[in-house]
């Protein structure tokens, strides 16, 4: 396995694309009028129901084949619902209603920020399937608003192939074990309108370049204020690839700062699957050399009633279950992932001959084999399949016809190790890993919605979303870094707190200046909310107002924002007399210093820099107080030089 | 098998007017790969069938990914053929072979979608009566009955007329004289009540059972109510002990067990819930679940053979009968 810390990509020819989700801000769901709140407590429900689902007929009269890897999970699906944000439509007993044409229009609005090329003229409304419960129709309805967009990324054009609207899916709650076959769903976040938005998943070339990508998506969602905001709000789907791989999507990342691991972590997956490949090629192993025989072994356990234990041989394979493709993950386990989540047996019911060696990969797993076979076990085993010396076993104990099935899949998997990655559906674990979650979807799964009919697009709605766009955040970034110097964390600061405008207009019309306006805008009300208090904008507004006047100086910002923070009704002259605000003549305020320069050696401070630095520092705290912040410290400071030191 | 004419290959299908006189200039008919160019936007993808009570100056088209949508034809619009490709329908082989151990049922399609599959071009929902698309749609029935599926009429429950419960009436009595198990009526379930009132009218000394199915989520989808009930069905009919015209709907909004109703008493409630079916002023007669029959009367009239089966209409007025039982369910 290469090692994860250190990956050439660009030598393993990696490629990556994002498929942003993205809730939409709407007063209702996309297919319903429920709003769209989320309980806070996902557990939280007012009645419950259970559901199966299986898959149907494609237009073609073919299933999808990932369809049917999903039915043979056989989840039975137990709904939470709640009533004030759920209805029929919810629960999969009503067709429908209108779609949000609101949503529709953000969707538009969206596809002009991409610089969409090719807009659908007559939207009509797809259903994609989903059988893993997680929609109670058993698929989501999603359709195009723009194709052939482009989005700007370290100097270069992010090809977007695809913007859809469609329905957001229930959350998953009570997710404890992946082996079980029931599954628990709440209703509260199904419906709610949602942006996908797809980029060519092989223009990204390493993960700063992932990571930029995503933060560029967001910042258009943030600065056209059309993204909903709040923990959950955006997901991203990561398509990633090496030379030789496959397309592997790892699902739901909600976690920009795991971008990196990730890629890692999945190349160096495809890399070893790739080696994997090559050494079955080696050594003359075919699709064929792996039969479905399953061989019971149950005698050499001791087993409760139902359960059963299979081995099968898997011919010329010895060592390469045993060889580590991820982090502590072994090829074995890679393998075994699908089979527990397929049929529900857990990976510590299988085992592979190859954990038996010394230092093996999966005794450092955090999925160990947890079945008593040790080497006098594996002997007896061994005399019962008789294998050749070149040769591995699989093991797996489970309920008869889930270990058969398990050990079926098994074998389907290793015939496929001999095309090298599969596309897949993965799901990212907290250290950077990656698990089988499902066969990727082909396009069969998409069919037309009966339900809905198509929906012209007039001239008119377009105009309407045209007029709302605003400029792009690489637009906004490139101005204010030219004019104001500001850097991309501020700009994003400023795009994520929607200040982008408020920021103009206080340098631009205020004259205030750019870290003056920043401050305000952004530093400000952070460190009130870090003490744990509120600042409203027309407290802001008020300030800015004020120092633009040259009513207030900086200075005393900090006093006056107490005394807001507290009654933000007050108006500015009050709170200055509040304050005790006075106006000092120049020669008051020299008088003031020259009472506070007794205190300090003059002679001393003339000769010995380091102790000017100090006395000056400490004068000019004194009269600061004892002006009450009135004047600003850098006016006290001159005035403290000259008069000190006669500068 | 998917019943679309032969004429119907080279032409687009659905398109009318100047858009479909446009098309047929250009050599593009359905199935067609087509290359749209408007100014800068540029739409490639399979030309479909057009649905009907669109507007006609849309195509529509399915894109690399497997997305539909429609673009709009002025005369900016260039469009052009790249190619063609026909999708042929096809299903996967079930062994459907009759196993000498399972009780034999009939199947009387009527027209509802309680199995059928998506046609693609109309967006119509169309019913699967052969039966390798019955039990590819519900594989376990396979293993539950030897099923006959055989079509009676397509049409829509709301369509049903008096001579046609005549006609069911007297195709279940030929198939109980064939010596099946039990019968199941496939019906669309806003007149199923009638239908199955008006069978159990006509129908005298029943042997066997007769059991109305039917489906609120049609089989075109992954949630759809109509395999569970079809297999629940099929079981009822093939199993149980009893002779009567029965309702053997969904029970609850959850998968969980299906009632047993007399046709005589019960009515559809709400137009798009699994649970509409309700026995009024009674109970149901039992219910199934994975585990089986629960009977919940005991008066259900069990199978008996030593008389002949009589139809109630034997003056051939079923148009008094019509009467008598829209009477009963209003």
């Amino acid at each position: 396995m290469l090692n994860p810390e250190n990956v050439d990509f660009k030598k393993l020819g990696f490629q990556a694309g994002l498929e942003v989700h993205h809730q939409i801000r709407s007063d209702r769901k996309l297919f319903c009028r429920c709003p769209p709140i989320l309980e806070e407590e996902p557990t939280n429900l007012d009645y419950s129901f259970y559901r199966y689902f299986r898959p149907v007929l494609g237009e073609m009269g073919d299933f999808d084949p990932g369809m049917l890897v999903e039915f043979e999970k056989a989840y039975k699906v137990i709904y939470y619902a709640c009533e004030r944000n759920t209805c029929t439509y919810e629960m999969d007993e009503t067709p429908p209603f209108y779609p949000d044409i609101e949503a529709i229009k953000k969707g538009f609005t969206l596809a002009f920020y991409f610089d969409c090329s090719a807009f659908a003229e007559e939207i009509v409304v797809n259903r994609k399937q989903y059988l893993d419960g997680s929609i109670t129709t058993g698929f989501q309805r999603t359709f195009i608003i723009a194709r052939d967009g482009w989005v700007p990324v370290k100097s270069k054009k992010v090809r977007i192939t695809n913007l859809h609207i469609e329905e957001d899916a229930a959350r998953r709650v009570n997710w404890v074990d992946t082996a079980s076959r029931v599954v628990y769903f709440n209703l509260d976040r199904l419906g709610v309108p949602l942006v996908e938005i797809i980029t060519d998943h092989r223009d990204v070339e390493t993960p700063e370049e992932l990571v930029e990508l995503a933060e560029q998506i967001g910042r258009v969602l943030r600065i056209s204020r059309i993204g909903r905001r709040g923990i959950g709000a955006a997901r991203q789907d990561v398509n990633v690839s090496i030379k030789g791989g496959n397309r592997v999507e790892i699902k739901g990342v909600q976690d920009l700062s795991m971008f990196d691991a990730l890629c890692r972590h999945e190349a160096v997956r495809q890399h070893a699957l790739i080696g994997i490949m090559d050494e079955m090629k080696n050594r003359g192993i075919e699709k064929d050399d792996f039969m479905h025989t399953y061989i019971d072994i149950s005698c050499l356990f001791h087993l409760e009633n139902d359960t059963r234990a299979f081995a099968a041989v898997f011919p010329k394979m010895k060592g390469l279950f045993g060889l580590e493709v991820q982090p502590n993950k072994d090829f074995g386990e890679d393998i075994f992932e699908k089979s527990m989540l397929i049929t529900g047996i857990p990976r510590e019911s299988h085992f592979h001959s190859d954990e038996l060696e010394k230092n093996a990969v999966r005794r450092r797993s955090f999925h160990p084999c947890r079945l008593s076979i040790d080497r006098n076990k594996f002997k007896r085993i061994f005399e019962i399949v008789n294998p050749s010396v070149e040769d591995a076993v699989v093991v797996v104990v489970g309920p008869e016809r889930r270990a058969m099935h398990a050990l079926k899949k098994i074998v389907e998997r290793a015939k496929i190790a001999l095309e090298g990655v599969p596309q897949e559906t993965r799901r990212l674990l907290p250290n950077g890993n990656t698990e089988f979650l499902r066969v990727i979807h082909g396009k069969e799964r998409i069919y037309p919605d009966t339900d809905t009919p198509p929906i012209v697009i007039s001239k008119e709605l377009v105009e309407d979303s045209k007029k709302r766009v605003g400029r792009c955040p690489w637009e906004v970034y490139e101005e204010l870094h030219r004019k104001y110097g500001l850097d991309q964390n501020q700009t994003d600061l400023l795009i994520r707190a929607e200040k982008v405008d408020k920021f103009f207009q206080y340098v631009e019309d205020l004259r205030l200046k750019s870290s003056l306006a920043f401050h305000v805008l952004i530093e400000l009300p952070l460190e009130t909310r870090r003490k744990g208090k509120r600042m409203e904008m027309r407290t802001i507004e008020h300030l800015a107002k004020a120092l633009s006047q040259g009513r207030i100086i900086p200075e005393q910002i900090g006093t006056l924002l107490e005394i807001f923070v507290k009654d933000p009704d007050m108006t500015i002259a009050d709170a200055l007399k509040k304050i005790g605000f006075q106006t000092f003549t120049e020669k008051e305020l020299e008088e003031l210093i020259h009472k506070k320069i007794e205190f300090v050696d003059s002679s001393k401070a003339r000769s010995d820099p380091q102790y000017r630095r100090i006395a000056v520092a400490k004068v000019v705290g004194e009269t600061l107080k004892a002006v009450n912040h009135s004047v600003s410290g850098k006016i006290v400071a001159q005035k403290v030089n000259a008069l000190l030191i006669g500068e | 098998m998917s019943g679309e004419g032969e004429n119907e290959e080279n032409v687009p299908e659905g398109y009318r007017g100047a858009l479909r006189e446009r098309l047929i200039k250009k050599g593009i008919r359905t199935w067609s790969k087509v290359r749209v160019t408007k100014g800068k936007a540029v739409y490639e993808g399979v030309l479909l069938p057009r649905s009907q009570h669109t507007s006609d100056f849309y195509v529509t088209l399915k894109v690399d990914t497997g997305y539909n949508l429609g673009v709009f034809m002025d005369d900016q619009a260039k469009i052009e053929e790249t190619g063609y490709t026909k999708g042929h329908y096809q299903l996967p082989h079930v062994d459907t072979d009759f196993k000498k151990e399972l009780p034999n049922v009939t199947l009387l399609g009527t027209g509802g979608t309680v199995a059928s599959r998506l046609d693609y071009r109309t967006g119509a929902v169309l019913p699967a009566f052969t039966p390798e698309e019955l039990f590819s749609a519900v594989p376990e029935l396979v293993s539950a009955v030897n099923l006959t599926p055989k079509t009676l009429y397509q049409i829509l429950s709301e369509n049903f007329r008096p001579e046609y419960w005549v006609k069911t009436a007297e195709a279940v009595a030929k198939e109980v004289g064939s010596g099946v198990k039990g019968v199941i009526i496939g019906h669309g379930t806003d007149t199923m009540c009638t239908t199955g009132a008006a069978l159990s009218y006509f129908l005298r000394n029943l042997p066997v059972p007769v059991v109305l199915v039917g489906s609120q989520r049609s089989s075109d989808r992954p949630s759809s109510d109509g395999p569970r009930n079809i297999l629940y069905a099929a079981k009822l009919a093939g199993y149980e002990d009893f002779a009567e015209v029965a309702v053997c709907m969904h029970g609850s909004t959850s998968d969980s067990y299906n009632l047993i109703h007399r046709a005589t008493r019960c009515r559809k409630m709400h137009s798009s819930r699994r649970d509409t079916f309700r026995t009024l002023d009674d109970i149901p007669l039992g219910k199934i679940d994975e585990t089986g029959v629960t009977w919940f009367k005991d008066e259900s009239r069990p199978q008996r053979t030593d008389r002949e089966l009589l139809f109630g209409h034997k003056d051939g007025h079923a148009s008094w009968h019509a009467l008598f039982i829209s009477g009963n369910e209003s």
